[in-house]
């Protein structure tokens, strides 16, 4: 747990909802948002585009475009505004 | 479709009460909205599973979310509400959206703006690193109860909010460093209006500062975070003591070890819409900057469009819920559903309301208005526009090159031109050109904007209907 960005205080009466990271299985809780999910297990979502830097969001509401992953189906989807399904594949590694 | 062609973008505080008024007076709205659940950002309803006491959610704001919530929920059958729905262009009678993944074209005759208002951010060294956030963070950490790590935060910035978001850290579990704020803090405090609770956000400020003063966190002035130091995590910040203009003072540095720090430099409000409808704006420091130019009715220099909400200027819900309701009572008696006689009388009240609750923010807004001295703490490495990766050194060079406003920067450095348009990096940019060119803030104008002011798959503008 304390690998993560984000610890979780009050996890009572949540079903589990269990997605993919990275091909990698990841347990998140029903009504996480992908950013939640990611961020109790990562420190960061993604590597910056053009430098070596993390990143791992910043505004939370679907401006600033920093949370940006992937779906398996190569959609870009912002981390922060959309939530969990179970089964959901999501990358954050770019292809380059 | 409503049969007046009503829309109304954004439902937060401002477009509920918009659509509620319009309701009443028997008229049928189109409400688009970004988010699953209407509310906005301050009285976000959280998905089912999440849901719990308004007071939890919402803090001493919790009467006035609960009564929106109810009266909005109640005119779902006389409203037509586009949820998960984004607007990407807006041409004269139509605008552009996107619904969950599907093109749509919505006709307008009469259109009411609620955008809302975005995080300010002023850059300086590190602060780009992931477990650095801003105000807007704490809410979706609240609801979503998670925290940063179990560690010490440090909040820095400077308002009504910066106790706020203090407090709810604290008592949501966090350990509180300090709450550092660039304006000496009793002066804040003096120019806080009576009742406390005007200022919307700040709901009751007293409780929040026993809460600080109870968890034993300092409430230091005239003093913020000049350097952030990690790599995968927040390691350590370094503060610094700052002079009227906000310039840091060297030699006053200090460092404290920290795990997150949370920056609260205020809201800036969303013009991106006014600005593509063509309507004139101004630069009102006390209202958070680049503002549309509104009549006394809300309604833009662009006949039929109003803005209202923090997009309009920053007020809090407060203010949002009165001009919405103002925007709601002048489009009613514009489409003739009200006589002008009954519209007038009904405005009076709300528009004498707003006049007092602007006065007082006013005051405290020209307080606590960004100012550009912080710009010194900006160092050649210093991310400036992070979407493009664009530096403080790329920008210095583009100054010493002649770029002397936003979109020749822009041209020449690409800040600015990244997946997020600029909402991020123009008021900071801006604060960086207006100390590095020694000229006032409002020399310098906002961003031009065109669509798609948002980002929208290819395959939308692939589809686009024939027309």
């Amino acid at each position: 747990m304390s690998l993560g960005q984000f610890h979780r205080v009050v996890t009572a009466r949540r079903r589990a909802v269990v997605l993919s990271l990275d091909g990698e299985p990841l347990t998140a809780l029903e009504g996480d948002t992908v950013m939640t999910a990611i961020l109790t297990h990562r420190r960061s979502l993604r590597s910056f585009e053009f430098g070596a830097e993390s990143r791992a969001g910043f505004c939370l509401m679907g401006a600033c475009q920093d949370c940006w992953v992937r779906t398996s189906d190569g959609q870009e989807v912002r981390a922060c505004s959309t939530l969990v399904e179970s089964g959901m594949h999501i990358r954050t590694k770019s292809d380059g | 479709m409503s049969e007046h062609d009503i829309v109304i973008v954004g439902a937060g505080p401002a477009g509920m009460r918009a659509a509620m008024t319009l309701a009443d007076a028997g008229l049928r709205s189109s409400v688009i909205d970004e988010a699953p659940r209407s509310g906005g950002q301050i009285y976000r309803r959280p998905p089912p599973p999440l849901e719990r006491e308004p007071k939890r959610l919402y803090g001493f704001e919790a009467h006035r979310a609960v009564s929106l919530h109810a009266g909005f929920d109640a005119i779902h059958d006389r409203t037509d509400y586009y949820p998960e729905t984004l607007v990407w262009s807006i041409e004269p009678g139509r605008l552009r959206v996107v619904r969950r993944g599907r093109p749509m074209s919505i006709p307008w005759r009469c259109l009411i703006l609620c955008p809302g208002a975005m995080d300010r951010v002023i850059p300086f060294p590190g602060w780009t690193l992931p477990g650095v956030t801003s105000a807007e963070t704490i809410w979706a950490l609240v609801e979503t109860r998670t925290l940063p790590p179990g560690q010490r935060v440090l909040v820095a910035g400077t308002g009504p909010l910066l106790p706020v978001v203090a407090s709810r850290l604290v008592r949501a579990g966090a350990e509180v460093v300090a709450a550092l704020d660039a304006v000496s803090s009793p002066r804040v405090r003096r120019a806080l209006p009576p009742p406390w609770g005007q200022w919307a956000l700040a709901g009751d400020a007293t409780v929040d500062w026993r809460t600080l003063r109870a968890a034993r966190v300092a409430l230091v002035g005239s003093r913020t975070v000049a350097r952030i130091v990690g790599d995968e995590a927040v390691r350590e910040a370094v503060t610094v003591a700052l002079d009227d203009a906000w310039r840091p003072l060297r030699g006053s540095e200090e460092s404290i070890e920290v795990g997150a720090v949370c920056l609260v430099w205020g809201s800036v409000p969303s013009i991106h819409l006014t600005q593509l409808c063509g309507a004139e704006h101004r630069y009102a420091a006390e209202r958070g900057g680049w503002v549309p130019a509104v009549s006394a009715e809300m309604e833009t220099t662009v006949p039929g469009v109003f803005s209202v909400g923090d997009g309009a200027g920053i007020g809090g819900a407060a203010a949002a819920v009165l001009e919405g309701r103002v925007a709601g009572l002048a489009a009613a008696a514009r489409l003739g559903a009200l006589s002008p006689g009954v519209a007038r009388s009904q405005l009076r009240p709300h528009q004498a309301a707003l006049g007092r609750l602007r006065k007082s923010q006013e005051m405290l807004g020209r307080l606590t208005a960004a100012r550009v001295g912080l710009a010194e703490l900006i160092t050649p490495d210093t991310v400036i526009c992070p979407c493009e990766t664009i530096t403080g050194a790329q920008i210095d060079q583009a100054v010493d090159e002649g770029a002397g406003d936003l979109g020749q920067v822009k041209r020449m450095t690409r800040a600015g031109m990244g997946q997020c348009q600029g909402r991020m990096c123009s008021p900071g940019l801006a604060t960086m050109l207006a100390q590095r060119r020694g000229i006032p803030l409002e020399a310098i104008a906002p961003p031009s904007i065109r669509p798609p002011v948002t980002p929208i798959p290819v395959h939308v503008l692939a589809t686009l209907p024939d027309e």
